[in-house]
C-alpha cells in the first residue's frame, strides 16, 4: 500500500504545491489534500488555534484538524528560506508553524516537519528533503532524483503563472487536467496583491478574482510577475521587508505602479497580519507619492462576507470608470 | 541639531546620558503617557504592534518640540522591529515633517560609527569611550535597582514605599555624571529598601515573560509589576535593556544566549521565530523549573512572534503544572479589566497551592 501524506491546503500550499507533489509521487506515495477552505474547516480552525492568531494560520490549524485519521503522516513544511537572499526570511508564524501545531492537544498523525532552506543554495535546500526521504526509507539517490523533479515542476508552475495564468487555473490545469482559458483582456486593469493564500483561497478571499472578472476588469496578481523582474524592483526600498511573501507584494505593487501601469491597486490582507501592517502602509505611501493610482485595502477575517466585499469593489470600479471619462 | 529618540522603561535614562556625554543635544520627553499612544495608534497601521504605535507617537512628539533629527535602532527581521524606522520615517515625512533620520543597525558598528560621525560634530575616541561606559553604567543601575523592586516591593512594610524609594533612585542615577556616584546611589537605594521591608517571604512568586518592549515599558504594560507587587506576589521579569543591549551589540554574547534559549526550549519549538518569541518559551521553561508559582506572558496584539508562543504555552504549563496566562494589550485595552485578570489569576494560584497544602496535610493525616 502507498503511504499517505497530507498537505493542509493552506498557506504556503498556493506557493509551493508542485514541488511538493511531484516530490512525494516521485517517492512512490500518495498525496491526500484537504479540501478547499469552507466553512467547517475555518470553525475546526478557530476552535483549535489561539485566539490572536491570524486567520490564515486559523485556517491551517483547520485544514490540518481536517486531515485526522485520514493519512499516515501529515507534511508540515517550515519555511525558513527560499532564495538566497541573505536577509530574507519567512512571516515568524512560518517559521514555528510546525511547533505550533505539534502544541495542539488533538491526537494526529506524525508529522513530517520539513526545513526549506535555500539561503546557501540547491544543496543546502536539498537537505531538508533528504531527511523527509530517509524518515519515509529510500535512498539517497532516489531522493536526489525526487528533488531534481521537484525543482523542475516548480519552475514550470512559476513559468505558467508568469504567462498570466491564475494560481487556481495553474493547479486546475497541472492536476485536475481542466483546460486553460483565454486570459480575456478587460479595458480596466487592476493589481490584486497580497500573500498566494490570502487572495487565492477562494474561501477566504470570497472569490475576488473572479468577482474583478464579472465586473469587467483583469486582476494581475503578484505570483505574475517574474521573479527577476521582482528583483529588479527592490532597490526602490531603503530596506528589504524580512518576509519573502511581503517582499513579493511590495515589489510586485512598485513593477505595477512603474513598469505596467495599471488602473487601480487593490491590497487584499487577512485582519490580524502582522508584516501586512507594514506593506499595507507602503504600498498605499508609495502609490500616494506617484500620485495617479487609486489604492484600496481589503481586510479579510471569518466575518467578510462575499456581499460588503462585493459593494467596495463596485464601488471602487466605478470611481475608477467615472474618473476615466473626466 | 535636537535629537529625539523614543521612551522605553528607564531606557532613557543611559541614551540621554550617552548623547549629553558627547555634548548632543536632545529633546527630554515626558514618560510614555495616554497622548503618546494617541498619536501613535492615530498615525500608525492598525494591525501594527503596541510598540510601533508608541514609538511614533514619541517622535511626533519629539518633534513637536523642535527635534530635528531623529534616531531609531535597527534590526534584521523577522520580527517588525527591524523595520519600524524605514516605515515610520516615511509616515512622518508623509505627515509633513522635516527631519533627519538616522537608523543604527546592531552589530554594524563600523557605520553606526560613520552615521554619528557624518551628523555630529566629530567625537574623539577618548570621548566616546567616556560616553559610553557612562550610558551604561546608567542603564545597568536603573535596571539593577528596578529588579530591586520588584523583590521588594512584595515585603514592604507599607504600600508604596518601595516605589517612592525606587523612584528616586531614578532619578538620582538620571543626574550622576560618573561611575563612582552611581555605584553608591545603587548602594543606597538597596540599603533604603532593605529598611522599608518586613521580614517575611512572600507567597507567591510569579515571572513576567513575553515581549521586550511590553515588558520594560510600563505604560503599556499598566504597570503589570506594580500591580502585582503591591499585592504581595514577588515578580521576576525575564527581560532588562541592559541585558538586551548586551545580547545584540556583542557577538558572542548574542550567539551564546542563542544556544542557549534553544537548549532551554527543546522539545518545544525548534527555531528561532523572531523577536522574543523563542526566549519566552525557554524563559517560561525554565522559570517552571525553577519553582515559580504561575508565568504570565504579556505580548502586544498581532505580534507574530510571541502569538506563536503563545500557541505553545499551553504545553508547558501543562508538562509542568503550572498557570500560565497571557495577556495581550492594544490601545483599547482597560486598566481595569487587566486589574480584574491579575487578581483572579493570582486567587487561582493560592487557590491551588492551598489544596496541594490540604492534600499534602491529609496525607500524613492518614499516615499517622
Ligand atoms: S504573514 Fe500575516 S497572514 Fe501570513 S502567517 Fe504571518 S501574520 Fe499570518
Ligand atoms: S516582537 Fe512583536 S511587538 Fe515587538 S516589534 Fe516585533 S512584532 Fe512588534
Amino acid at each position: 500500500m502507498k503511504t499517505k501524506i497530507g498537505i493542509p491546503r493552506a498557506l504556503a500550499y498556493y506557493a509551493y504545491y508542485p514541488m511538493w507533489k511531484t516530490f512525494f509521487e516521485e517517492l512512490g506515495c500518495e498525496i491526500v489534500l484537504s479540501p478547499e477552505t469552507n466553512k467547517e474547516i475555518l470553525d475546526l480552525g478557530v476552535k483549535e488555534a489561539v485566539n490572536d492568531a491570524c486567520i490564515p494560520i486559523k485556517l491551517f490549524h483547520g485544514h490540518v484538524s481536517s486531515l485526522q485519521g485520514k493519512v499516515d503522516y501529515i507534511f508540515l513544511p517550515r519555511l525558513i528560506s527560499m532564495n538566497t537572499e541573505r536577509t530574507v526570511t519567512f512571516c515568524p508564524k512560518f517559521l514555528g508553524l510546525p511547533d505550533m501545531i505539534a502544541a495542539l492537544d488533538t491526537d494526529l498523525p506524525p508529522l513530517l516537519d520539513m526545513r526549506f532552506d535555500f539561503k546557501k543554495g540547491k544543496k543546502q535546500g536539498f537537505k531538508g528533503f533528504y531527511e523527509i526521504g530517509k524518515q519515509l526509507k529510500h535512498s539517497y539517490w532516489a531522493i536526489k532524483k525526487a528533488f531534481q523533479n521537484a525543482l523542475h515542476a516548480q519552475y514550470e508552475y512559476e513559468k505558467l503563472l508568469a504567462q498570466r495564468v491564475t494560481v487556481q487555473e495553474a493547479l486546475a490545469y497541472l492536476y485536475e487536467g481542466k483546460e486553460l482559458s483565454k486570459p480575456v483582456d478587460y479595458s480596466l486593469k487592476f493589481a490584486v496583491l497580497g500573500y498566494p493564500y490570502a487572495v487565492h483561497d477562494r474561501f477566504l478571499s470570497v472569490d475576488i478574482i473572479n468577482q474583478l472578472r464579472k465586473m469587467g476588469v483583469t486582476p494581475l496578481t503578484a505570483d505574475m510577475v517574474s521573479s527577476k523582474r521582482l528583483a529588479a524592483q527592490a532597490q526602490k526600498l531603503p530596506k528589504d521587508l524580512f518576509w519573502t511573501f511581503s517582499n513579493q507584494v511590495i515589489r510586485a505593487a512598485l513593477y505595477y505602479l512603474d513598469e505596467e501601469k495599471v488602473d487601480g491597486i487593490i491590497h487584499v490582507t487577512a485582519f490580524g497580519c502582522g508584516p501586512d501592517a507594514m506593506v499595507d502602509k507602503l504600498i498605499e505611501l508609495e502609490a500616494k507619492a506617484r500620485g495617479h493610482v487609486p489604492f484600496i485595502s481589503i481586510s479579510v477575517d471569518e466575518h467578510t462576507g462575499e456581499a460588503g466585499v462585493q459593494t467596495r469593489l463596485e464601488a471602487f470600479v466605478d470611481m475608477i470608470k467615472l474618473r476615466r471619462e473626466q | 541639531m535636537y535629537v529625539g529618540f523614543p521612551h522605553m522603561g528607564n531606557a532613557h535614562i543611559g541614551i540621554r546620558g550617552l548623547f549629553k556625554a558627547l555634548g548632543i543635544l536632545t529633546i527630554d520627553l515626558p514618560p510614555v503617557n495616554r497622548l503618546t499612544v494617541e498619536l501613535g495608534a492615530k498615525y500608525s497601521p492598525e494591525c501594527s504592534c503596541l510598540p510601533f504605535k508608541t514609538v511614533l507617537g514619541n517622535y511626533i512628539q519629539a518633534l513637536e518640540k523642535g527635534a530635528d533629527c531623529l534616531i531609531m535602532l535597527g534590526g534584521c527581521g523577522p520580527c517588525r522591529f527591524g523595520y519600524f524606522g524605514n516605515l515610520q520615517e516615511k509616515i512622518l515625512r508623509d505627515l509633513g515633517y522635516d527631519f533627519k533620520m538616522i537608523i543604527l543597525e546592531p552589530l554594524d558598528w563600523r557605520q553606526t560609527l560613520r552615521q554619528l560621525q557624518e551628523t555630529f560634530s566629530p567625537v574623539s575616541w577618548k570621548q566616546l569611550i567616556y560616553a559610553s561606559r557612562l550610558a551604561w553604567g546608567k542603564t545597568v543601575a536603573a535596571d539593577t535597582i528596578e529588579s530591586f523592586s520588584h523583590f521588594y516591593r512584595a515585603r514592604q512594610s507599607r504600600p508604596g514605599i518601595i516605589t517612592g524609594i525606587y523612584q528616586r533612585g531614578l532619578e538620582k542615577i538620571d543626574k550622576a555624571y560618573d561611575l563612582a556616584s552611581l555605584r553608591t546611589i545603587v548602594k543606597e537605594v538597596e540599603g533604603e529598601m532593605k529598611a522599608a521591608v518586613l521580614p517575611f517571604e512572600p507567597e507567591i512568586k510569579i515571572a513576567l515573560i513575553g515581549d521586550i518592549y511590553t515588558l520594560i515599558e510600563p505604560y503599556v504594560n499598566y504597570q503589570t509589576d506594580l500591580k502585582l507587587g503591591e499585592k504581595g506576589v514577588q515578580v521576576e521579569r525575564s527581560i532588562y535593556s541592559s541585558r538586551w543591549l548586551k545580547e545584540n551589540f556583542i557577538p558572542w554574547e548574542k550567539k551564546k544566549k542563542r544556544r542557549k534559549m534553544l537548549r532551554d526550549a527543546k522539545g518545544y519549538l525548534k527555531n528561532m521565530v523572531g523577536g522574543h518569541g523563542l526566549d519566552t518559551i525557554a524563559n517560561a521553561v525554565r522559570y517552571s523549573r525553577e519553582g515559580f508559582d504561575g508565568i504570565i506572558q504579556i505580548l502586544p496584539m498581532t505580534c507574530m512572534p510571541e502569538i506563536v508562543a503563545e500557541s505553545i504555552l499551553p504545553r508547558v504549563a501543562e508538562d509542568y503544572q503550572i498557570p500560565i496566562m497571557s495577556l495581550a494589550v492594544d490601545e483599547h485595552s482597560s486598566d481595569t479589566g487587566l486589574q480584574t485578570r491579575l487578581e483572579a489569576f493570582i486567587d487561582l494560584i493560592a487557590q491551588r497551592k492551598k489544596d496541594k497544602k490540604d492534600y499534602f496535610l491529609s496525607k500524613v493525616h492518614e499516615a499517622s
